[in-house]
């Protein structure tokens, strides 16, 4: 009988950690979408990862070479052997702020013995938390590999992973996709990558890690542009922070670096793209800027619009300011800087976010965001809150939306 | 205005807590440095399990007289609660975040009664 006084019980789970259950640290997410009735919202979660470092034994059987492969094969023999060939900073993975953020220190809750690799079940668990429909997938030491000293390893690794991927998860989920891994300092292996990747199940795009030291203008790449531009495939550029860069190493604290390198190298990128022309070479391929939010999209237009207006000869393939441009773009709203709400709206005008803006969560990572983000922001209409959330990316990637959320309740 | 039976005072130790589930609501109970303190489990950023975090004392950076650094420190006397999702911090006694302390956690009022602990809803 209900007699409208409210139970009272005790959660067990006193105290979150590196075991919790993916479903119980996002529980407050799930009570979320029940309370705001969202269950006909289509979300898709542009920018999630996995630790894919954890499958380093089976991806590495993917290496072409033989030599590299056994190598690698015999190296992973040794209890703790870091990763075979992967560069980076592996000891300076301060994230967690000195483990008070658990479900980035490590995931290593139960998952039931199966044949499915347990990164399957870790990101449907995240899904059905956060009421997400697809999810885009990405790596997370390999976003470094654009400055590993030998660019053939860049090629490698970034070909085995791609392919483990494929054949272990992307198969296995429809509901998981990717942009794929193209190793960019080698313009001839992104072409045969896009060649032999495109199509595979769950690839929807291709994907560039953003710290590196390429410009992305060269004329080396127009072939692959071409490429991406008619088949109709989205290139993302993933942003990553790298504190060995000498303008980052002047900063003392994981933080602040963080908040700059993971916004300067796409900054570095997008005004080689727009300034050079790359919008009107390749009008119908719109690159997606992931994981730098949003807020250094106006202060680069304005810096942008300012500079070519005094010095437009210096951009004479420019028939429109740059801002204009990329404003056709595409960009993924994590981690959103929702600290200044009139800041944000203004973003949001200034990128035209009901139609250019996708929702990411970055899930399992420190700053990620719940779909709460956009649907919450108070100056959105529903509309455009439904295209952010989802309805953006469909378009973008040409996914199915399912007919459950073509009806409106 | 209720009284939400928590439990038994003795059950508490220091540093301890309960999480109690009321209809809607997830409140936890800390005990803390000989006092009781409740606040609702809902990080004031985005909705976070902040009463599920980790408890940790304060880092401080103390300056030497010529304003030079003297590196990182624990304060010894304030604790904080870190919301396990994205590491915001909380003062244990106030539920205000040490830097913008109009970032605060909803609190509730805890009655003992006798050995019975209760938080008000």
């Amino acid at each position: 009988m209900d007699t409208g006084i409210p139970q009272t019980h005790e959660n067990p789970i006193k105290e979150i950690d590196v075991r919790t259950d993916t479903r119980d640290v996002l529980a407050n997410a799930q009570k979320y979408l029940k309370r705001r009735k969202l269950d006909d919202v289509f979300i898709c979660d542009i920018d999630a990862h996995h630790m894919e470092i954890e499958a380093w034994k089976d991806i590495v059987k993917y290496i072409s070479s033989p030599v590299v492969r056994d190598h690698a094969e015999r190296f992973a023999q040794f209890t703790g052997a870091p990763p075979f060939g992967i560069n980076g900073d592996l000891g300076l993975l301060y994230q967690d702020v000195g483990g008070r953020i658990p479900h980035q220190t490590s995931q290593r809750e139960e998952v039931p013995a199966g044949p499915d690799h347990r990164h399957l079940t870790l990101m449907q668990r995240a899904r059905e938390a956060m009421g997400i429909h697809y999810q885009v997938l990405f790596p997370t030491p390999m976003l470094l590999l654009g400055m590993h000293p030998q660019p053939e390893m860049e090629v490698m690794l970034s070909e085995a992973y791609n392919q483990w991927l494929i054949d272990t998860v992307l198969s296995k989920d429809e509901r998981l996709k990717t942009m794929l891994f193209i190793p960019f300092n080698t313009p001839k292996e992104c072409e045969r990558f896009v060649e032999k990747f495109s199509g595979q199940p769950g690839v929807i795009g291709f994907m560039v890690t953003s710290i590196r030291n390429k410009p992305v203008h060269h004329d080396n790449y127009m072939r692959l542009y071409r490429m991406l531009e008619e088949r109709g495939q989205v290139l993302g550029f993933h942003a990553g922070y790298y504190w060995n860069d000498d303008s980052m190493r002047q900063i003392n604290r994981f933080g602040a670096m963080h908040a700059l390198s993971f916004t300067w190298c796409n900054v570095v990128h997008m005004t080689n793209w727009v300034w050079n022309g790359l919008g009107e070479r390749f009008p119908k391929l719109h690159p997606m800027w992931i994981e730098s939010g949003v807020a250094w999209v106006p202060w680069l237009m304005q810096r942008l619009d300012h500079q070519y207006m005094m010095r437009s000869s210096e951009a004479p393939l420019l028939k429109r300011p740059p801002g204009d441009y990329m404003r056709e773009m595409y960009y993924t709203c994590q981690p959103l800087e929702t600290d200044y709400p009139k800041a944000m709206e203004i973003t949001f005008e200034m990128i035209k976010a009901e139609t250019q803006l996708l929702y990411a969560s970055d899930w399992p990572h420190w700053d990620f965001d719940t779909p709460s983000v956009i649907w919450d922001l108070p100056f959105l209409t529903e509309q455009g809150k439904r295209n952010i959330l989802g309805l953006n990316a469909a378009r973008a990637f040409n996914l199915e939306v399912p007919e459950k959320y073509r009806t409106r309740k | 205005m209720v009284d939400i039976y928590v439990g038994k005072s003795h059950e508490f130790e220091d540093r301890s807590r309960k999480l109690i589930v009321h209809g809607d609501n997830e409140i936890g109970v800390f005990f803390v440095n000989g006092a009781f303190v409740a606040f609702e489990n809902h990080c004031v950023h985005q909705g976070g399990p902040i009463c599920q975090g980790q408890i940790r004392k304060r880092v401080i950076e103390p300056l030497a007289a010529d304003k030079t650094s003297l590196g990182l420190a624990y304060d010894e006397k304030t604790l904080h609660l870190v919301c396990p999702w994205h590491g915001y911090e909380f003062a244990m006694d106030t539920g205000r975040h040490p830097g913008k302390s109009s970032a605060r956690l909803k609190n509730y009022q805890v009655n003992v009664r006798g050995e019975d602990v209760f938080v008000v809803v």
